[in-house]
């Protein structure tokens, strides 16, 4: 049987790593566009940079969750 | 500070006999932001005819930066200029003439060189394979030739000149019978050919030295030609330079009439001034015989936003126009800012030894240039604020002592971390009511108190609720249905104020306040490498030896790359919190900036 510490390690790993990287698969797609708009226009700075970070709060999700897995918070 | 200066609207009309007198005071008074008049609908006023000269001035503008993408001009101290147009005409045409002039010379003795360069290099080819003579490679009847390099001097039973080096380069005679094995031969080793095309009439090294004389020769020609464009640069520069901020002065005013309306006798300006200059503009204007002033306040959508703020809050106005300017009448978030930014950043990156590398890096920056000035002032505020939350986490470059002074901290970000998570949220919390309450007082100005209450207010009640509930839940205080009935109030009130899609916010609400975590992990993350270096560090210098040495390179190395992610990070963070956190729940934005008669602004550079 797997011991409590190693399970509570790889369940926060994977819950921070993989919000991490889902979210960086997201806003990769969005910033391109974002980046190709502002180069149009830049008065869209702004709008590109709000949708761009918008998926950020996966990543947030996953470091609460991860802190909890761990005992913490 | 607090709102968009207020702005006047101002109507003129004037005889269209004294247009140029009442351009010129306005250009000299700096202050007008003129509406352009579009005609739309038939029986508008057309707009009216430009000045004179208007044609002729761009022209000019056209021809300097032609001449400045020849000879470099940045340099020089625009000279004030006083001439009339017709004598900046005739200097200008003759710099341009001699500029061009001396661009193609330049140019051609370039397309020379090239030509020389690749004969020498040829001749060299020859050399290297040991001819000498040009007859060699004369006419002959039965033998054919083919040169160029191959990986091996080839086997054919040829007349082979061949050099040094590798590829070898060489040159091969073969009676025209025996042309298809020779070409095997040159194809098993790899043999590329370089053709050759430069006539020989005489000895290949006597050619050879010409080429080098003619090549230096051109080579001098054009080092000569080059010096002669710079000298002009340097003589004329200053005075270009003046002349061209004249043309620019002189060209908005011509241009002006295209923004006015015309009849036959009158032309007519419309446009917004600050409140406060007004009466300088009446005063000015009422000596021009037949004018007609008409000052009101300024009420419409799309009056022009002049931001005003102490100096100290100044720089911060630069993550507004970023974004976006306040429009005009709504609150102008910037003294907020400059509060919350600094404290954001400091929390994130919160490290005294990094805040003092960023101040000491910013410092030098400011007093070596003028360039992006508020940025660095920003930074610099960042760093003071880094620097304290230094002492408050305790940290110094990741540690908590240095050159023997311990630093106690009062938080310490890695073992505490629940604490520092609760404390972010709380942050969030008071942040983003803070958005509410800005958004509550645009709303109080702009649609009176019922749509302030319910739209806004009604937000923080419900966070209010929402709070007791969770207390209530965890037992630390009794209070009965107070918490429901808070909580449907305020939805009830949004749905009436907001429609349906109020809701929606609901859940984002609860993201946003969520988002500001990022203080916390941010932190803990930086926290948390600067540690991983130092105990790195440390195990490689109890190695001693080489190892040492090693522990020095990763020290430094691993504090840099951290400081970099650090500043880069927390700015963008903190940045983001505002934007996307705060600005969402008040910032209407998209105000149109204020660009004043008379301030040049065809090239206006930020």
């Amino acid at each position: 049987m797997v011991e409590a510490i190693v399970a509570k390690s790889i369940g926060a790993a994977l819950a921070i790593g993989m919000t991490a990287i889902a979210a960086a698969l997201a806003e990769k797609e969005i910033g391109a566009a974002a980046v190709g708009a502002m180069a149009e226009k830049e008065e869209l700075f702004s709008k590109g940079l709000i949708l761009t970070v918008i998926p950020e709060t996966l990543v947030i999700f996953g470091l609460v969750i991860a802190l909890q897995i761990l005992g913490q918070a | 500070m607090f709102f968009p200066e207020k702005m006047a609207k101002i109507t003129l009309v004037a005889p269209k006999t004294h247009m140029e007198a009442v351009f010129t005071a306005l250009q000299s008074l700096q202050v007008l932001h003129m509406e352009e008049y579009i005609p739309r609908r038939q029986g508008d006023l057309p707009i009216a005819a430009p000045l004179k000269d208007a044609e002729r001035i761009s022209e000019l503008l056209l021809s300097i930066d032609t001449i400045r993408k020849q000879i470099f001009l940045d340099t020089a101290p625009a000279k004030k200029v006083v001439w009339n147009l017709r004598k900046m005409d005739g200097f200008i045409r003759r710099v341009r003439r001699d500029v061009d002039e001396l661009s193609r010379r330049v140019k051609d003795v370039g397309d020379a060189l090239k030509e020389e360069e690749r004969t020498a290099a040829e001749l060299s080819f020859l050399a290297s394979c040991g001819i000498h003579d040009h007859r060699v490679l004369g006419e002959y009847a039965s033998l054919q030739m083919r040169a160029g390099h191959a990986s091996a001097v080839p086997e054919t039973g040829a007349i082979v000149f061949a050099g040094k080096g590798r590829p070898v380069p060489l040159v091969v005679f073969f009676k025209k019978g025996d042309k298809d094995q020779v070409e095997r031969a040159l194809q098993k080793a790899k043999f590329a050919e370089f053709k050759l095309s430069v006539p020989l009439a005489k000895d290949i090294p006597a050619m050879r030295a010409a080429s080098q004389r003619r090549m230096d020769e051109l080579r001098g020609e054009k080092l000569e030609l080059l010096s002669r464009l710079e000298g002009v640069g340097k003589q004329y520069g200053a005075l270009i330079n003046g002349i061209e901020t004249r043309l620019l002065s002189l060209i908005e005013q011509s241009e002006a009439p295209l923004k006015c309306a015309a009849s036959e006798y009158v032309f007519i300006v419309q446009g917004w001034m600050p409140d406060r200059n007004k009466d300088a503009l009446a005063k000015r204007l009422a000596s021009v015989p037949g004018i007609y002033i008409r000052i009101e306040e300024a009420r419409e959508k799309n009056v022009p936003t002049k931001i005003e703020n102490p100096p100290a809050i100044r720089p911060f106005e630069f993550f507004l126009n970023l974004y976006s300017l306040p429009a005009y009448g709504e609150i102008d978030p910037s003294f907020l800012v400059f509060l919350t930014f600094p404290l954001f950043y400091g929390i994130m990156l919160g490290d005294i030894g990094y805040g003092l590398v960023l101040l000491a890096l910013a410092l030098a920056i400011r007093f070596r240039t003028t360039k992006m000035r508020a940025l660095i002032d920003i930074t610099i505020v960042s760093a003071l604020f880094t620097i304290l939350f230094g002492f408050v986490f305790g940290e110094v470059f990741g540690a908590g002592e240095f050159m023997g002074v311990a630093f106690h901290p009062y938080i310490n970000r890695i073992e505490h971390v629940e604490q520092i998570i609760l404390i972010s949220a709380g942050i969030g919390l008071l942040h983003i009511n803070a958005g509410f309450l800005l958004g509550f007082m645009n709303e109080l100005k702009h649609h009176g108190l019922r749509k302030a209450l319910f739209g806004k207010f009604a937000w923080i009640v419900f966070q209010a609720g929402a709070i007791l509930l969770i207390l209530d839940a965890m037992r630390i205080v009794r209070t009965g249905l107070l918490p429901a009935a808070l909580m449907i109030g305020a939805l009830l009130a949004l749905l009436s104020a907001e429609g349906l899609f109020s809701l929606i916010e609901i859940p984002s609400l609860a993201g946003n306040i969520l988002s500001y975590l990022r203080l916390a992990a941010l932190g803990l993350a930086s926290a948390s490498l600067a540690i991983v270096v130092n105990k790195m560090a440390a195990g490689m210098f109890q190695a001693g030896g080489a190892m040492a040495f090693a522990g020095i390179i990763i020290l430094v190395l691993g504090h840099t790359v951290n400081l970099g992610l650090g500043i880069l990070g927390s700015f963008l963070h903190s940045l983001r919190l505002h934007y996307v956190e705060m600005f969402t729940k008040f910032y209407h934005g998209s105000g149109k900036p204020y660009r004043p008669f008379g301030m040049h602004d065809r090239k206006l550079e930020v």
